[in-house]
Formats: structure tokens, sequence, C-alpha cells
């Protein structure tokens, strides 16, 4: 990309010519392929690729954006005017005025550690790999299966950074994501189960995955759950396995600690900066540089190094998420959090590898102190509203705690409850670790791609959306 | 060169690739948004999109190209169809694959464009965020404003092999505003929306004051008790339900057997309050369109009539398999999905529903999340009151409800006379019998 270095760097150039307080141009070249296996056939194979810029200015306090769809010069010269243009036409409505934080320009270039480079691997060579999945999942499936689907995706990025404070950024990752999800019916009554993998890196994933293993593992939950009944209603104990503790960190937590919305007083930590807003047990991570994880990058969107943020650190309420922006407006250090989905978004603050950090218990002590409730697992989707701190997890598969037992297996089910009561609610903390989750966050229509993990995590009582017995 | 002609270009050329089929769908469009946050101008953004899918089939086997910065694009028509040639014959063969679809002439429907929309400027649209503030904060002082304005204007050109050629323009305006008001550690907080796609038929100036209402009226939330109560739809709650009903007639679903319908078509599952039926050529509707994505074209479909599952949603692959008529629902992506979905209204108003119940949990804004596979339900309550001797008592917090679809189905007793109305869309107020909540 060494044409959209030097167009980056030219229009940034003319920019810093025009008076503006800050540019940037971001070019993003991105080349994605994909292929679907559902039932014994591999009939949809695409490819896409993708290429365009753009130009955020800020001028007089108020920002102005445009995107186009192309690398041409005259074109980002056109739009670094409209950019300026815009950022002038609502400079009036414009109460709170942008800033940007001081921060030392970077100038780097990055490749994401990969084995085997996508690029290089012939399409029937990933429908070959992927068939040797979903022949996997049918062999378990047997007579229960009544569909199977293997999702194969691997996508590219390429994107350089390049603003008025001397930033020079160019970073390329791979990222690849296989997911098996299978259909299973009995007795009139049909259960799913799904089981994914994501990882930066090369094809070498699919190549050491395992299709027994794998497909076996989707095929499995959804055998469990035929034979499941559904889980109780009410307010109880709750035990989350790995993934949920990580969805449940992501969503009740992480969101909340995204510094635009502590600005714009959405977030419920809003003058929370120090306190004790948790047990004592917890302590909540969110680390882009952890090589291999789907929410691996060393330099964020802004061209900002990515640093370790500890949320939280035994309860204390640490450290939020930060952009350019938001460092400058709460007075806090840039630490690399601004990712945009592509060339045709702003960057905004985002989360990248969540986790709660290990404790001392064990899942045995955990399940031993609970009369009654349900332990978690296999985390699948959750929202939150963060101006109330009101979130939903939902887990694919539970079992019934009792006396001190895990006793029955419960079908899909989701949980709720309230930030800051339930990280005060957490009352045992595992010694595992897994943070192997992929996941794709959406946050003002940009999807970026994510992991969740933790140990496991005991919470003394939490609304669970069960079925009256 | 023109998008329909570029499409047809590369339609013939993907044919002389070898394929059997091939189809392009093209854009080309601005976007301008403006984001408010708490208040204050965000950023005022424009994007410029213009892109191309191609889609050849050998034998069945589908390969699929999409590339954007199609004007910038130095390859030729020649070169896309040899990578997706390419891709289809590396593909497995799928006789299940019959034809795409044959053009069909039919006129456009009316007011899917609108000029006044596409000339609204970026200037145009911070004026209607900044009103929707101004309006939020006539109702309270301190209230934290999130908004929204987005306008998209643009051209889409389909071509295929089978003689489709179809480029229309299509306009859109959204405006949608999220308030939050505190009262010390209390919080209220409300969503509010107005969509068109032509500029009289939004009526933007009330969605900030309407919003910021809505959050004041979510101060106060308190507990509920563990257990199985009515449950009243609103408007907003309640077309989500219907297009969550619409949308399960996918017929790709069924005949994959990951639906909770397989084996029920025809079948009496839900009360006879229940019937909904698709239809795209209503005149402005925001899902409107003769023609779906990969031109075919559309039909009005009755999916639940008097709570029998009446009919699937088809595209030119599941019309095929089935050997069954096209009913038109292809999306861009390759699925299915229903477009202006209407229910049949009852007797009584929302408000007659509402004082004539003892007690019911009543949802303003949320989906019930169905697994559209086990059509379990287990879901939050975001937007929450309890009704209690026919009246709104109080906001709910930290509620959530269970069941199963069918149970919901079988349960809905009544569907409001009066609605919501929005372009293609009638959002009445619906009764469910019973559904598990679980509180405290």
């Amino acid at each position: 990309m060494a044409d959209a270095k030097d167009i980056a760097e030219e229009v940034v150039y003319l920019a810093g010519q025009r008076k503006v307080d800050f540019a940037e141009v971001r070019v993003v070249e991105d080349s994605t392929a994909s292929t679907l296996v559902e039932d014994g056939r591999a009939d949809k194979v695409a490819q896409s690729q993708g290429r365009g810029a753009c130009v955020r200015v800020l001028v007089e306090g108020a920002w102005g954006f445009v995107s186009i769809d192309t690398l041409s010069r005259r074109q980002l010269l056109a739009a670094l005017d409209d950019s300026i243009e815009l950022a002038r036409a609502s400079a009036e409505r414009v109460s709170d005025p942008g800033m940007v934080a001081e921060a030392a320009a970077t100038v780097a270039e990055s490749t994401a550690p990969f084995g085997h480079d996508v690029r290089t691997v012939d399409v029937k060579e990933k429908l070959l790999a992927v068939k040797r999945l979903e022949e996997a999942a049918r062999k378990h499936g047997g007579s229960l299966l009544v569909n199977s689907a293997v999702t194969y995706n691997d996508v590219v990025v390429r994107e350089v950074v390049a603003n008025t404070r001397g930033t020079l950024v160019e970073q390329e990752s791979s990222r690849v994501f296989a997911a098996c999800r299978v259909a299973l019916s009995k007795d009139g009554m049909t259960q799913m189960g799904y089981e994914r993998k994501g990882v930066v890196g090369g094809f070498e994933m699919i190549e050491e995955l395992s299709a027994d293993d794998f497909s076996l593992r989707a095929v499995e939950k959804a055998k469990i759950l035929l034979s499941a009944r559904p889980a109780p209603a009410g307010t109880m104990p709750v035990i989350f396995d790995p993934s949920a503790t990580g969805l449940f960190t992501h969503e009740a937590l992480g969101h909340n600690a995204e510094a635009d919305g502590v600005w714009s007083g959405q977030s419920l930590l809003v003058g929370r900066m120090g306190q004790q807003i948790a047990a004592d047990c917890v302590t909540i991570i969110d680390e882009p540089a952890m090589e291999g994880k789907f929410g691996y990058y060393l330099f964020d969107s802004e061209g900002t190094p990515a640093s370790r943020r500890v949320i939280i650190e035994n309860g204390v309420l640490k450290e939020f998420l930060h952009t350019l922006e938001t460092a400058a407006r709460l007075g806090a250090a840039p630490n690399g959090a601004a990712r945009a989905e592509g060339h045709a978004a702003r960057p905004i603050v985002r989360m990248s590898n969540t986790y709660t950090a290990p404790g001392s218990d064990s899942l045995d002590a955990m399940i031993k102190s609970i009369d009654r409730g349900v332990y978690l697992k296999d985390a699948q989707g959750g929202y939150v509203f963060t101006e109330r701190g009101q979130f939903t997890c939902k887990a694919g598969q539970a079992v019934m705690i009792e006396k001190g037992e895990l006793t029955e297996p419960l079908r899909d089910v989701s949980v709720a409850g309230l930030t800051l009561e339930i990280l005060k609610n957490v009352e045992m903390v595992g010694s595992d670790l897994e943070v192997d989750w992929p996941g794709f966050c959406g946050k003002s229509g940009q999807s970026v791609p994510t992991a969740i993990g933790g140990p496991h995590l005991k919470v003394s009582s939490m609304v669970v959306g069960g079925r009256l017995q | 060169m023109e998008l329909l002609d570029f499409a047809r270009e590369t339609v013939d050329e993907t044919c002389k690739a070898g394929a059997d089929f091939a189809d392009v769908y093209a854009g080309r469009g601005r976007h301008v948004s403006v984001e408010v946050e708490n208040g204050s101008i965000r950023s005022t953004d424009v994007g410029r999109t213009d892109s191309l899918t191609l889609r050849a089939f050998v034998g069945g086997g589908r390969g699929k190209l999409s590339i954007s910065g199609l004007q910038a694009l130095d390859t030729s028509p020649s070169e896309l169809a040899r990578q997706a040639v390419e891709m289809a014959r590396a593909a497995d063969r799928d006789p299940d694959f019959r034809s795409l679809p044959h053009f069909q002439e039919h006129q456009e429907v009316e007011g899917l464009y609108d000029e006044k929309v596409e000339n609204l400027s970026p200037a145009d649209a911070v004026q209607i965020a900044g009103r929707a503030v101004d309006e939020a904060r006539a109702v309270d002082p301190q209230a934290i404003v999130m908004a929204e304005v987005s306008i998209s204007a643009g051209i889409g050109a389909i071509a295929n092999s089978l003689g489709v050629a179809i480029q229309r323009p299509s306009s859109s305006i959204e405006h949608g505003v999220f308030a939050v008001i505190r009262r010390g550690d209390d919080t209220g907080a409300f969503y509010d929306f107005d969509a068109g796609r032509n500029l009289d038929d939004v009526d933007l100036a009330p969605v900030g004051r309407s919003a910021a209402e809505g959050a004041l009226t979510f101060l106060g939330a308190r507990r509920i008790e563990t257990r199985p109560m009515p449950v009243i739809l609103g408007p907003l709650s309640s077309y989500s339900l219907m297009k969550t009903l619409a949308a399960a007639a996918n017929a790709e679903s069924i005949q994959r057997r990951r639906s909770y319908l397989v084996g029920r078509l025809g079948d009496k599952i839900g009360s006879s309050n229940l019937t909904i039926r698709d239809d795209a050529f209503v005149p402005r509707g925001l899902s409107s369109g003769a023609y779906d994505a990969e031109g075919a074209l559309r039909r009005r479909v009755a999916i639940w009539e008097e709570g029998r599952f009446a009919a699937m949603l088809h595209n030119s692959y599941t019309a095929g398999k089935a050997d069954a008529e096209n009913s038109g629902h292809a999306t861009r992506s390759g699925g299915i999905a229903p477009t202006n979905v209407f229910i049949e209204l009852g007797k009584k108003t929302a408000a007659e529903i509402i004082s004539d119940i003892d007690e019911a949990l009543y949802i303003n804004l949320g989906s019930l999340s169905i697994h559209p596979t086990s059509g379990d339900i287990s879901t939050s309550v975001d937007f929450g009151y309890k009704i209690e001797k026919g009246r709104f008592a109080y906001p709910v917090a930290n509620a959530m409800l269970a069941g199963h679809v069918f149970d919901l189905l079988a349960g809905i007793e009544a569907v409001s006379s009066d609605y919501r109305s929005e372009p293609g869309a009638v959002m009445p107020t619906i009764l469910i019998s019973s559904l598990d909540i679980a509180g405290s």
C-alpha cells in the first residue's frame, strides 16, 4: 500500500495547510472468502473485495467525516473539502466542542502473526476442509440430525492511518472464523447446537481443527437440549462457565467502560472512577495484544498503540476505554480503543479481548455452595442498556444445581441483571481462564471482531428467564 | 457507463465464461448521517457507495463475488465473470437449484423515491437533529439526548441472464432519539423514531419530545413477582412480534428442517385473532417494491389466516425446490425476508383492552426473541410497565419473560382497532393471555 500511504500523507499535509484543528485519513482494503456447506453440499462459495478511504476533520470544534469507495487522489481531495464544509455546517449546533488528545505521533508498520496465509489457499482446498467438518457433524448427528451447516470465513484487512499530528501507521491482519450449526429432532422437538472458533491468524486454524471434536461439540449440545427441561424462573444463584463469564463481562461492564458513553452521560459509571463498584474478587481487563485472539490488534484505527486496560482491579474502577477524543475530554491518556468497521465508518470506542481475571476458587466449591441455582454454559449473545446497566445474556446450555450438586440438563435460557448490583453479587471467581470465544460486537451500526472469556464465576443472585414449574 | 448497462454486460460475460445462470445487483448512492451525543452534534458524516454483487451458477453450484469501489475498478466485466464462474465450478452441484426468475413486467410501486429527500443537505440534517434536542429538553432541560438523522438516496440495478433488467431510484430518511433522564440514582430512558421514503411522510419534530416524555414514565421502576401473567404488547413491541412471525415463514428454514414451523403448513396453531399478511405493494412503504433482490415480481402473501399457518415466503431457490410459486421475497444476502407486514385489526381500542384487564405486564418496546428452531422464548423486559386494575401502575425493573411460541400464538386474545402508523406499517396493541414472568 505504498500508494495509499503517499496519498494519505499528502491529503493530511494539505489538510494541515487548511488550518483544521485535526485531520485524519484512513485507507482500507479488504478481501474476504467464505463458503457454506449445508446438508452435505458445498454449493455456496463467495469472495469480496473492498477498497475505500475516509477523511475526518475537526474544525472549530465540529467534526466532519466523508468516506468514498475509491482510492482516487482527486476524489480524496474532494472529500477533504467536503469534510471541512460538513464540520462548518454543524458548528452552530455543537455545544460541546470536539477535541483531540495531545499524544505522541506513532509511525509504525505491523502485520499480525499468521501461519498459513489464507490468500495462498485455493478455494477447492478451503471447500474440502470445510466439508470435512460438516461430514463429521452428519456422522455424529446420525438419525437425529435434520440439518447441518458449517460456515467458513476469512478476511484480510490492510489499513493505513495518517493524521496531522504526524501519525502514520500501516497494519495488516488476517482473521479466520468457522462455525458449525446442527439441528437434531426427536419426538416432535427440534433443538439446535452451535460451535464456533475464530482467530487472528491463518488457515492453520482450520488445518489444526479436529473435525470430530469441533462438530461433535455442536451435536452434543443439541442432543442434551433434546432431553432437557426448561430452566426455572425467578431470582437465584448462578454459576457462569468461562464463555458466560466473558459475555457477562463484555455486556454488563465492558460497554459501560467505553468512555464515549461516560462523556455523554449515558454510562452508569459516570463519577465512579476510583470507587469500589464490584466485589473485591473482581478484576476485569480488556487486552488487544493477546496474540491469536479474535479481538487482537496492536494499533487502533486512529494509529494509537493498544494498551492493556485494567478496567476494574480488585473491585475498584480504574480505567475507561478511550479514543483520542474521549481521552482529551476526560483528561486520560489515550489507550488505543478506537476501532472502525472499514473505511465507511468513524472510529469509536470499542472493546477487544475482554475477560475477568482468574481468582482462587474451584468449580466444585461453587457448586457445593448452592442449594438451588443454575449453571450457565455456552454463551450465545447479549446486550445492555448502559444508562441503567440493565443487561441480558443468553446461554445455549444450562444445568440445574440442587443441594450442592449438578442434577439435570436445562434448555437454553437468558438471564438478566443490573450491572452494579451483579458486580457486587460476585461471590466466587474460579482459578481457570479461557479467552477463546470469538464474536462480533455491534455498536452504533458498526460490527467489530472481539473475543470474550474468563474463569468460572459465581453470582449470588440474578434473574433467570425460565419457566414456572 | 450506466449502472444497468454495466450489470447487463457483466451478466453476459458471466454466461460466456460458462455460467448456466447469472445475476448482478449493483448500487450507487449517497448517505448522510448526523449523530448527536448528549445534546451536541457529535459528527456529520457523508458516505458514497458504489458496489456490485455478481452471482454465477454452474450446475446449481453458486459463486458469488462482491466488489465495492466499482467506479474506480480497473477490472473488466470479463474478469469479474471469470472469478465468479471459477468459484461456481469449485462449488458442488445442487440439483435443487432450478432457475433464477424470468422477467415479468410490472409497474413499480409509487413513492419509493423522493427528490426532496435526496436534496436534503447535511446542514438540513443538522437542523433536524438540533430540533430533536430542543424538543427533548423542552420536556426536561437535563435530559441526556442521543439522536441520529440518516438520509440515503441512490440507484439500484438488477440484471440476470433470463432478461431481468431493472433500475430504480430509492430514498429514505430515518430519525431516532434516545433520551435518558436521571433523578439521583433513578434513571428513565426511552427511544422513539420516525422513518419514511418521502419527506412528507415523516413528522420529525415530535420524536425528541416523545422520547423524553417516554423516559419520564420509566422513572421509579420496581421489581415484580415471579408468576404467570397476561402480557400486552404496545405498538413498537407488537410490530416486532409481527415481523418475527412473518419471518418464521421463511421457506428455506422450513425446507432445511431447522424451523419450529416444519410440517405445520396448513395447521391451525394460533388463535383466530392471528391474521398476518405481507404486502410489498403499499405505496410509499418502507419495505415496498415490485421486485425482490433477484428481480422476481413480488406477490402478496397471506402468511397467517385466523391462526392457521397458511403460506411460506419464497425466493427463486426455495420455490424451485418445492415446485411452488416464487413469492418474491429474496434478500440481497441470498436469504428470504418479509416486506411490509400487516395484522388484521380487532374491535377494541388499545385503551379498552388495557382498561378491561385486572393485571398484566405491558411491553412498550422490545422483541420477544423467539428461538427460530425450538420456538422457546426467554427474554428480558427492557421497557415494561405493570398494569393493575386497568391502569398503568408503575414501570418494571429487571424482569424477564418466558414461554413457547405455540402458547403465545394460541394466547393472542385481542388485537386493537387503533394503531400507530408508519409508511407500510400498521402497529396495533396485542393482548396475550399469559406468559411466565420472572422477577423477584
